[in-house]
């Protein structure tokens, strides 16, 4: 070993190591969070759907209990294609407003109720002709607050990762006006990354391979043993939302960006163990 | 030689060395971040039991036995047998209309769907105060409505037997607690939505009835 350049080597390789952290990280979020394809996944593996449409039919029987309006009158608002319809358009949306596609996040704005609502306009229709009853603005009052509540309820359960609280709570807005920066910083990472790989190869000709494995070997090291810890312990079933489609939304994403970070932190500790084991082969071969 | 073996050991603990300095840095950076952030991790994940949830969202609940037939010696005064949320304590019965309903303590939707629900607010059967209870009026309390001034309503539970006659008949919006809180009479509270298309979801009928008889079947 070039003792020559050993503290050199030493420090280069630390900022090496964090640098290629950040990336695998940034990766990871980014093929998770950013990507609408991760969600849909998430949806179609944990039967998101079907726990969102068991979800909105039980609250239209609790409904129906106070309101004497039965169940079966909103069964267009738990038909399983239109659910998933507006699963898939929450998430659009979500990622066009945090991707700066779009200013505002407008999911319940969006949905079209027209052909479910039509279901509850010919109930309440039935009922008046069927008793008589004059259509004056209680009617119509009823009428209207029937609506809003159906829509409450089907927005509510098919907000399924809680956009709609991070938007009240101003996350969107927030991450979306910062975005520039965050892609700026990403890059950043990449970019300082691959020079210090490519400072780490030229100060180190015939030992580049050995000192190349060091930083990705420590970096995966880094990455494994925190995401191995919170697999093993079961910390995302900890989640406090016990509703089934959130539960299995948040926890199926969160699991998700876990085992993205796990993969790269193999890889990564795969590449090390191969360019150390290089360098130093390569090196015994030379000297013989 | 010897310059060969420092060079191998050098080559060994490199990456070791590497790591627990790394490990150190991010040890000492991630502290302040961490503190700051703990309780909302702690908020967030709190279920130290990682239970996945199932349709019955982590509620217990108990079916029990009530003898409705007890014909032993009663005591004006005795036990009381405190239930646990979800636990199915007592019978509700008038024999003159015709309807019976399990007796729930606690009031939740799912146990809505399998009884009338005490209110767990209110007092314990056999307790001085107000027994509120509720169900669903296209339920356990469809015949509810159907009470009149001086109908007997017994409720049984394991540990005693609770007599009431029917008095007035009561409306209340649900906002509206007056008929709902503590009070220092022995009444029972009996109420269930008024189920109108065209009126409002939150109106509330029922009866409060005025306790006759108390019967316990074990001495303090």
């Amino acid at each position: 070993m070039n003792s020559k350049h050993y503290i050199l080597n030493v420090i280069l390789s630390i900022f090496a190591v964090f640098l290629i952290s950040a990336s695998w990280i940034c990766t990871a979020v980014i093929g998770t969070f950013g990507r609408y394809g991760c969600y849909e996944k998430i949806i179609e593996k944990n039967n998101i759907c079907s726990y969102a449409q068991e979800s909105i039919e039980k609250s239209f029987e609790e409904y129906s209990h106070t309101s004497g309006i039965e169940k079966e009158t909103f069964s267009a608002y738990y038909d399983e294609n239109f659910i998933k319809e507006n699963i898939d358009s929450n998430i659009e949306n979500f990622l066009d407003v945090l991707l700066g596609k779009k200013e505002n996040y407008d999911y319940v704005s969006s949905v079209d109720f027209s052909n479910a609502d039509e279901t509850i306009d010919s109930f309440f229709n039935d009922y008046a002709e069927k008793t008589g009853y004059v259509k004056d603005e209680v009617y119509e009052e009823k009428l209207t607050e029937t609506k809003e509540k159906a829509h409450e309820i089907f927005t509510d359960k098919t907000d399924v990762f809680r956009f709609s609280l991070m938007n009240e709570n101003g996350i969107i807005q927030k991450v979306s006006s910062k975005i520039y920066l965050i892609k700026v910083m990403f890059a950043a990472c990449y970019v300082l990354a691959i020079i210090f790989i490519f400072l780490i190869i030229i100060i180190n000709k015939k030992e580049s391979l050995y000192w190349l494995g060091c930083p990705f070997f420590v970096s995966g090291l880094l990455l494994l043993i925190p995401s191995v810890y919170i697999k093993a312990s079961g910390f995302i079933n900890g989640f406090t939302v016990k509703e089934r489609p959130v539960f299995y939304s948040i926890t199926g994403l969160l699991d998700s960006a876990l085992n993205n970070t796990l993969a790269f932190a193999l890889v990564s500790i795969i590449f090390g163990l191969v360019f150390l084991f290089l360098g130093i082969f390569l090196k015994k071969t030379e000297k013989k | 030689m010897k310059n060969n073996n420092t060079n191998k050991i050098a080559a060994l603990l490199t990456p070791l060395l590497l790591f627990i300095m790394c490990g150190a840095i991010t040890f000492l950076i991630m502290i302040v971040p961490f503190q700051k952030f703990k309780v909302y991790l702690n908020l967030a994940f709190m279920d130290n039991l990682g239970t996945k949830p199932d349709s019955s969202s982590g509620l217990v609940i108990t079916e029990g036995e009530i003898d409705t037939n007890y014909n032993g010696t009663v005591y004006e005064s005795g036990r009381i047998d405190i239930p646990s949320f979800g636990q199915q304590y007592a019978v509700l019965k008038c024999e003159k209309k015709g309807f019976t309903a399990p007796v729930y303590w606690g009031s939740t939707d799912e146990l809505l769907e399998r009884g009338a629900c005490q209110s767990s607010a209110s007092v314990v059967l056999g307790e001085k105060g107000n027994v509120v209870i509720d169900a669903h009026v296209d339920t356990f309390f469809e015949k509810l409505s159907e009470l009149e001034n001086g109908d007997e309503i017994v409720l049984y539970t394991n540990y005693g037997r609770f007599t009431y006659i029917v008095d007035k008949e009561i409306s209340f919006m649900k906002s509206d607690k007056t008929y709902i809180l503590p009070k220092n009479e022995d009444i029972l509270t009996l109420y269930t939505c008024k189920r109108q298309i065209l009126g409002s979801s939150d109106a509330r009928t029922g009866f409060t009835c005025n306790l006759k008889q108390k019967e316990f079947y074990y001495e303090n």
